[in-house]
C-alpha cells in the first residue's frame, strides 16, 4: 500500500480503517477482559458484603475524571485521523499532542489514586474486592501507557507521514486501540466505582 | 539424515505435546489431587498434612516423582516448535530462540517442584508439619510466581507468529492468544500473599483460569498446527519445516 | 465507507453528557438499586457510540462490527447478570 493519498481524493476511495491484525488482536484483548469482569461479578455475588464495603472505600470521583479524560482524549484522536485525510499535518500533531496530555492526566491521577490507597494501608492483598480493583485498573493502566507510545510515536513522524496511505492505515489502528482503552474503561468505571452502591 | 528420518523424527516429537498432557493429568492432576491444588496460604501446617498430604500419601507421592519424568517431556516439543519459527534467511531468530528458552525452563520447572512437592508427601509422617508446609510453599512460589518462564515462551512465539506474514504453519490468531496467556499469568504474583478468594493458589483466576487458558488457549492450538504441519507434509517435499518463502 | 461529514464533537458532547448522567444518578441518589442496572445501559450505549463513530466499525473489515457489538452487548449482559443475581442473594 504505497499509493499516496491527496487532499483532493473523496473518502469514497478509501478502503475500511485499520488493518485486520489490529480488528483481531483488540478482539482477543476484549475476550480477555470479558473473562475478567465474568469472574469479578460471579465472585462478587458470593462475597457481595464484603465487595460492597470495600467498594465504598474507593472515591468515585478519580474514576468520573478519569471517564472524562480518556472520552476526550479519544475525540482528539478521531478528529486527528480526519485532519490526517485532509492532509494537515500540523493540526495532526497538535491533536496527537492533545491526546497524549490527556494521557499523562490519566496517568497522574492514577496515581494519585493509588498513592491514597497505600497510605490507607490498602494494598492488591488486602481483600479480593482489592485484588481485582489493582489487577483490572494496572492491566488497564497498562494498555494507556501503551497507547500513549503509539500516539507519541506517531505524532513524531506526523510532518513527514500525513498524505500517505500508510500512515493513515497506522494512524487509524492507533485510534482503534486508543478507544477500545475508552471502551474498557467506560465499563470498568461503573463496575468497580458505582455498581451497587445505592 | 535423509528427508524421510528427519520427517519421523519431527512427528515423534510432535507426538510429545499430547504424551506430556496425558501424562501430567494423571500424574499432576489427579494422584497429585492438584484440581485444585490445597489453599496452602489459608491453612496450618497440621491442615496441610492431614487433608493432603496424610491423606493422599502414596498417591502424591507417586503423581509427583511421575512429573519429575513426564514434566520435561514438555521440552522436546517446544524446541520442535522453535526449529518451526524461522526466520525469511532460514535461522533461528531472537523470538524463536526465546521459545526455546522458555520451553527448556518450563520444562525444568514441570518437574523439578513437583520434585519438592514428592519429597513433602514421602517425608510426611517423618519431619514436623512446618517443614512440610515450608517446602509445600515454595514449591509453588516457584511454579506460579516464575511464570515468566512461560511468558517469554508465549511472546516469543506469538510475537513470531504475528509479525511472519510469511509462515503458514501458525494462523495469526494463535499467537494473538499466545500472547494474551502469557498476559493472564501476571496476577500470579499474588499467590503468596492472600489466602481467600479469586488470586489464591487454588483460586478462580489463579488456578483455573491460568492452567485452563494456557492448556485451551495455547497449548491445544499450537499442538494441533505442529501435528498437523509434521504429518501433513508428503515425503520428499519436507527437507526441513521451513516456512513458506 | 468514513466520511468527513460525521461530527465527533456531537458525540464526545453525547458521551460527557451521559457520563455526567449516571454519575449524577448516583450522587442525587435517585432511583435506588435500579440506578446500577441504567448506568450499565448507558455505558452500553456510550461503549457502542465509540465502537460505531470512534473505531468506525461501521467500515471496519469483514465480520468485525458484528463481534464487537456481539462484545458490547456480552459486557453489559455480564454487569446486569451479576448485579441483578447479586440483589436476590442479600
Amino acid at each position: 500500500m504505497s499509493r499516496s493519498i491527496s487532499a483532493s481524493q473523496t473518502p469514497i476511495d478509501r478502503p475500511s480503517p485499520g488493518s485486520e491484525g489490529l480488528w483481531t488482536f483488540v478482539f482477543i484483548d476484549m475476550m480477555i477482559f470479558l473473562l475478567i469482569f465474568l469472574t469479578f461479578m460471579g465472585e462478587r455475588i458470593g462475597h457481595l458484603a464484603l465487595y460492597t464495603q470495600a467498594q465504598g472505600q474507593l472515591n468515585e470521583l478519580f474514576g468520573l475524571a478519569n471517564t472524562l479524560v480518556l472520552l476526550t482524549s479519544s475525540w482528539l484522536v478521531v478528529e486527528a485521523v480526519q485532519a490526517t485525510r485532509r492532509g494537515q499535518p500540523q493540526r495532526v500533531s497538535q491533536l496527537l499532542g492533545g491526546a497524549l496530555l490527556l494521557g499523562a492526566v490519566f496517568s497522574v491521577n492514577k496515581g494519585i489514586e493509588y498513592a491514597h490507597k497505600f497510605e490507607v494501608g490498602i494494598t492488591p492483598a488486602s481483600n479480593p474486592f482489592f485484588s481485582f480493583y489493582f489487577f483490572i485498573t494496572f492491566a488497564h493502566f497498562l494498555h494507556v501507557l501503551a497507547g500513549m507510545v503509539c500516539i507519541f510515536h506517531f505524532r513524531r513522524r506526523a510532518r513527514l507521514g500525513v498524505g500517505s496511505a500508510e500512515y493513515l492505515t497506522g494512524l487509524e489502528n492507533v485510534g482503534l486501540f486508543w478507544h477500545y482503552v475508552d471502551v474498557l474503561w467506560i465499563f470498568i468505571f461503573p463496575m468497580l466505582y458505582l455498581m451497587g452502591r445505592l | 539424515m535423509d528427508s524421510d528420518t528427519k520427517r519421523m523424527v519431527n512427528i515423534a516429537v510432535a507426538w510429545c505435546g499430547p504424551v506430556f498432557v496425558l501424562g501430567y493429568i494423571i500424574f499432576w492432576a489427579m494422584l497429585g489431587h492438584n484440581v485444585p491444588p490445597p489453599n496452602v496460604m489459608g491453612m496450618t501446617p497440621e491442615q496441610l498434612v492431614s487433608e493432603y498430604y496424610g491423606k493422599y500419601q502414596s498417591e502424591i507421592s507417586v503423581g509427583m516423582i511421575g512429573c519429575c519424568v513426564v514434566g520435561l517431556i514438555y521440552t522436546p516439543w517446544s524446541l520442535l516448535l522453535a526449529s518451526m519459527l524461522r526466520d525469511d534467511d532460514g535461522q533461528l531468530g531472537v523470538l524463536s530462540m526465546m521459545e526455546a528458552a522458555g520451553g527448556i525452563l518450563t520444562g525444568w520447572v514441570l518437574a523439578f517442584c513437583p520434585a519438592i512437592w514428592g519429597t513433602c508427601a514421602i517425608l510426611t509422617n517423618q519431619v514436623s508439619p512446618e517443614l512440610v508446609r515450608s517446602l509445600h510453599v515454595m514449591g509453588w512460589v516457584i511454579y506460579d510466581c516464575t511464570f515468566m518462564v512461560t511468558s517469554i515462551q508465549l511472546f516469543g512465539l506469538g510475537a513470531y507468529t504475528v509479525l511472519n506474514k510469511k509462515q503458514k504453519i501458525f494462523p495469526a490468531w494463535a499467537g494473538w492468544f499466545a500472547i494474551a496467556v502469557g498476559v493472564i499469568f501476571i496476577p500470579l504474583v499474588l499467590i503468596p500473599f492472600v489466602s481467600e478468594g479469586p488470586f489464591a493458589v487454588s483460586g478462580m483466576w489463579n488456578f483455573y483460569i491460568v492452567f485452563g487458558t494456557w492448556l485451551f488457549g495455547f497449548f491445544v492450538p499450537y499442538s494441533f498446527f505442529m501435528l498437523k504441519a509434521t504429518m501433513g507434509v508428503s515425503r520428499g517435499a519436507q527437507h526441513t519445516l521451513r516456512p513458506a518463502h | 465507507m468514513p466520511t468527513q461529514t460525521e461530527r465527533p464533537v456531537r458525540v464526545w458532547l453525547l458521551l460527557m453528557g451521559l457520563t455526567l448522567c449516571s454519575v449524577a444518578l448516583f450522587e442525587g441518589g435517585w432511583l435506588g438499586p435500579a440506578a446500577s442496572i441504567v448506568i450499565v445501559l448507558i455505558a452500553a450505549w456510550k461503549s457502542r457510540l465509540v465502537i460505531l463513530h470512534f473505531m468506525e466499525a461501521r467500515h471496519a473489515p469483514g465480520h468485525w462490527r458484528v463481534l464487537y457489538e456481539l462484545w458490547n452487548f456480552a459486557a453489559a449482559a455480564t454487569l446486569l447478570i451479576g448485579y441483578l443475581v447479586s440483589l436476590r442473594v442479600t
